[in-house]
């Protein structure tokens, strides 16, 4: 019945700024799509265009399959939760609950039933007489999910709802939103500049970056195949390790130098059109020490300025033959200390080529996706 | 879609804030904004309310600068202001100084100081004429200092300082209370430092309160001195303006012309310049705060 | 230190006494039954009340009494009412008229009443509103400084709050009405205070416009208070002790609503 909500080549534009032009976003019936990005991205315009609260300059959006590009924010069907959650404070728990319903002249008695109702589902009961001045953190978010969904929207617009809480709360409010999502198998358009409730709470992300998708995928997708050195960048952390390296064909393979690194490639399986300097990325993570010390091809000498232990885990900060800095997350009480010199590898599957433009060429996966044996193993 | 029905969340919120915006508009346009143009107008008219206001050009602003009482009238507002307001913000300050200190005793003597401020004007004025009346408690207080009873308002020489004595204290209970709101608002911290540094009292007062209140004395001078410029009803009631205009301040002066003698365009001209010299002086004080801001 | 301390208290106490010597000397010269001893310092006999019964039953001293009552509250009600509409609508509203709106309120604002108070004079006296309560009500129906206050209180209000209550589906008038309102309490209730005791102290303009005795106010009758011969000190200090007890009584529940539109701007900020 539903299609969720469209947004078609929507333009935004003060005066002469473009704030985005023809952006296009389509999120599924039932989906919690999250939008992230840096502050100033014009994510959360884009959710106030969604939500009526900014108008278009061009382009149309639809909710539920209905066209709502020029209706008033209470006649598009959606359910808001506000940063801060933006609760009426002078109406008690009731109060708020009922206040669209009430302006919408539902009966008294039908209005009663639905607070009720509510309440129960999201374990308020007991708090329907109170103020929200009143309410813990956690009681403050259910009561702002129960006033979007009283109404029964086609979907919900969540606008960094967590972005001033606390970081032991917003790890608890983040499982109750996801809780809420799979309940109520709503359409959910959700917006953060915080990576990890991206990550964690999405569907598919949509990464947005000076008025344009950068990529809408699965987290998984975003992670492993993260469509530009932006993207890279922004999700994991710490970030992506970057360094500029030359491409160098030959016969039957191609060979990437960075420094004092090179890998070997099977050349068909990399791209046939690879410009001759390249940026390889790869994450922390990929770092790892030595496995097998038949492939030196791999290896990485690197002197450990600093490192960080953080109890589940280790940040070592290195600095290669280079000069350059590379950082490896490895697993606790593991790998060298501070100042001393080690070799490291990096698997050819980690690794992920980027355009001088910064648009991803190749990503390491797709070797392992092949099936064919990995170069480095035995 | 702009069209009178849009339900656009803009378009919505435009007509309700124009609705809402309304009445006020009429209000300010109707009582505000064109009188004040008619009083420009009329005052460049001869005007007695029947016919119509003649044009007479500048005859009106012309008399003012040669009338004699109307100069000696500039001379009893500039005594009054300058009279009422020095005083009231001395005594305020000392006063608000200790009072702004926590404690329920003092909380109780800051309500009992404000409560002149709070006492309707006409009322406490009406106390003060049997104050200053012929064996009233003036002269009883005169006489205790060995001084004897005053014709305190019949005499010119007594009648401007009567109605100040009146005005200070009827007004610096107000001071006192935006001064201890001034002095609450500041910081602490500074104060402890200056005990610290052993600074004593005296100094403490007019090396840290003084500079750190700048800002509440802008307000306090700019509210005393155009409210004393403004002031009617003290004059109006205990002396009539009289003896022979030693208390005729400028609103009593422009009163007398419009509503005594029906000369509403040499009224207006008196309007005009008193307004004029309102704004010079609010202006002044405000490029004086804005370049402290710098 | 210690003395110096106690000096200050002393003198602090001092100066109240000082202070409150006229007020004093008020209750003791309404309570007098004669004008024998006008210096108020000592009670020559107990008639407060005897003098009250007096001036409210002799003449028409209930009739301006009510009088003011009436246009009072009636004024402090309109200005509230129009000072919310359009101090909400300044601040939280984008709507054309906006920057005149502003623009009108600074303008009254820096004008004084002296300048306006003739033109409106003959304005009222042309539709023949002189000797009319609307006469005496209408120039006041709003204030710069009402729509001034409301605005910088509505200020506070998060417009996200707003947002949340249109998303509600709720109408612009049911947002000002049930969320605007109640958060701006405080500001209101300084206005309606402000303007009440305004209009109880007001003068000058009844003294212009309302010449018929019918229409006087407590200010107006206290400013030409006679009895059968003559000014009668006890009784008019007796009427002007009545006058004052509506403000102070108001003061005392509303103290803190009364400091802060005083002190608006001046202090904080």
């Amino acid at each position: 019945m539903t299609d969720g909500i469209r947004v078609e080549r929507v333009t935004k534009r003060y005066g002469n700024q473009v704030l985005f032009a023809d952006i296009d976003l389509h999120v599924r019936d039932g989906e919690f799509l999250v939008i992230v990005g840096p502050s100033g991205c014009g994510k959360s315009t884009l959710m106030r265009i969604v939500a009526g609260i900014e108008p278009v300059s061009a382009g149309r959006v639809t909710v539920g399959g209905r066209d709502v590009t020029h209706a008033h924010p209470g006649d598009r069907g959606i359910g808001m939760v506000f940063q801060d959650y933006a609760l009426y404070p002078h109406l008690s728990v009731e109060g708020n609950l009922a206040f669209g319903l009430r302006a919408h002249h539902v009966p008294k008695e039908v209005i009663r039933q639905r607070v009720a109702d509510t309440g129960q589902a999201l374990g308020l009961t007991d708090q329907l007489k109170k103020k929200p001045g009143q309410l813990s953190g956690g009681q403050r978010q259910r009561v702002a999910l129960g006033r979007a969904m009283i109404r029964e929207p086609a979907a919900y617009l969540m606008d960094e709802p967590l972005s001033n809480l606390d970081a032991a709360l917003r790890v608890q409010m983040r499982a109750e939103l996801i809780e809420f999502h799979r309940r109520t198998q709503g359409t959910v358009l959700y917006v953060t500049h915080d990576q990890v409730e991206a990550m964690t709470m999405g569907d598919r992300v949509a990464v947005l970056n000076e008025g344009e998708f950068a990529q809408i995928g699965t987290p998984t997708e975003i992670y492993e195949k993260p469509a530009s050195v932006f993207v890279a960048t922004f999700l994991g952390s710490p970030r992506m390790n970057l360094l500029d390296a030359t491409v160098r064909p030959a016969d039957t393979h191609v060979e990437l130098t960075s420094g004092e690194l090179s890998w070997r490639l099977p050349r068909e399986a990399l791209p046939a059109d690879l410009p001759e300097s390249v940026r390889i990325g790869f994450r922390p993570e990929s770092v790892r020490l030595p496995v097998d010390t038949g492939t030196p091809a791999y290896e990485l000498a690197a002197t450990v300025s600093y490192r960080e232990n953080l109890g589940n885990e280790s940040i070592l900060h290195l600095r290669d033959g280079a000069g350059r800095t590379i950082i490896a997350r490895l697993p606790p009480r593991s790998g060298p200390r501070d100042g001393e010199n080690a070799t490291f590898q990096v698997p050819l599957t980690d690794l992920h080529l980027f355009g001088p433009d910064g648009r991803a060429r190749w990503h390491g996966t797709e070797l392992a996706d092949d099936g064919q044996p990995l170069p480095w193993s035995a | 879609m702009i069209g009178s029905k849009a339900r656009t969340m803009s378009a919505v919120e435009a007509r309700a804030g124009a609705g809402l915006a309304a009445p006020a508009i009429v209000y300010f346009v109707l009582f505000w904004a064109l009188p004040a143009l008619a009083a420009l107008y009329l005052s460049f008219t001869s005007y007695d309310l029947s016919g119509t206001p003649q044009w007479v050009g500048l005859d009106n602003y012309r008399e003012m600068v040669t009338s004699d009482e109307f100069w000696s009238s500039v001379w009893v507002t500039l005594l009054y202001t300058i009279f009422a307001v020095g005083p009231t913000i001395v005594i305020a300050l000392v006063v608000a100084v200790p009072l702004a200190k926590p404690g329920r005793f003092r909380a109780w003597l800051r309500g009992l100081v404000f409560i002149p401020a709070v006492m309707p004007l006409v009322g406490a004025t009406v106390l003060w004429q049997v104050i200053y009346s012929t064996g009233g408690l003036a002269d009883a207080l005169a006489g205790a200092a060995g001084v004897g009873p005053r014709p305190w308002l019949t005499d010119s020489d007594y009648a401007i300082w009567a109605l100040l004595v009146m005005v200070i204290w009827k007004y610096v209970g107000l001071y006192v209370i935006i001064f201890v709101a001034g002095l609450q608002a500041l910081p602490a911290n500074v104060f402890e430092a200056a005990a610290i540094d052993g600074a004593r009292t005296l100094r403490t007062f007019f090396l840290v309160t003084v500079p750190l209140l700048r800002r509440t004395f802008t307000f306090v001078i700019v509210v005393a001195v155009t409210g004393a410029m403004q002031s009617f009803v003290p004059a109006y009631l205990l002396t009539k303006g009289g003896p022979v205009n030693a208390t005729q301040v400028l609103p009593l002066y422009l009163y007398n012309n419009a509503f005594s003698f029906s000369r509403f365009g040499y009224a207006s001209a008196i309007a005009i310049v008193l307004l004029v010299v309102l704004l010079v002086f609010a202006f002044t004080q405000f490029t004086l705060v804005r370049s402290d801001d710098e | 230190m210690r003395i110096g301390r106690s000096l200050t208290v002393v003198a602090l106490i001092g100066f109240v006494a000082l202070m409150l010597l006229p007020l004093y000397s008020m209750i003791v010269l309404a309570s007098a039954p004669d004008d024998s001893d006008l210096s108020g310092l000592r009670f020559t006999g107990f008639a407060l009340f005897d003098n009250i019964g007096e001036i409210m039953t002799d003449g028409r001293f209930p009739r301006y009494l009510m009088n003011s009552v009436l246009i009072a509250s009636a004024v402090s009600v309109l200005d509230v009412a129009i000072s919310a509409a359009a101090g909400y609508a300044l601040a939280r509203l984008r709507f054309p008229g906006r920057a005149a709106l502003l623009n009108l309120v600074v303008v009254a604002l820096s004008l004084t009443p002296a300048v306006v108070m003739i033109p409106v004079f003959v304005m009222l006296s042309e539709i023949g509103w002189l000797n009319s309560y609307q006469g005496l009500i209408a120039p006041f129906a709003a204030s710069a400084l009402g729509v001034f206050l409301v605005r910088q209180f509505a200020l506070g209000i998060p417009v996200q709050m707003l947002h949340a209550a249109r998303v509600d589906g709720a109408s612009e008038l049911r947002i000002f009405l049930r969320i605007a309102v109640p958060l701006l309490r405080p500001a209101l209730l300084t206005v309606l205070l402000l303007q009440f005791l305004a209009q109880w102290d007001n003068l000058i303009w009844p003294l212009i416009a309302a010449s018929e005795q019918d229409l006087w106010t407590l200010p107006l009758a206290l400013s030409s208070f006679e009895g059968e011969h003559g000014i009668v000190y006890h009784l008019q200090t007796a009427a002007a002790l009545i006058s004052i007890l509506p403000p102070l009584v108001l003061f005392s529940f509303l103290q803190r609503y009364y400091v802060s539109g005083l002190t608006l701007g001046g202090v904080k900020r």
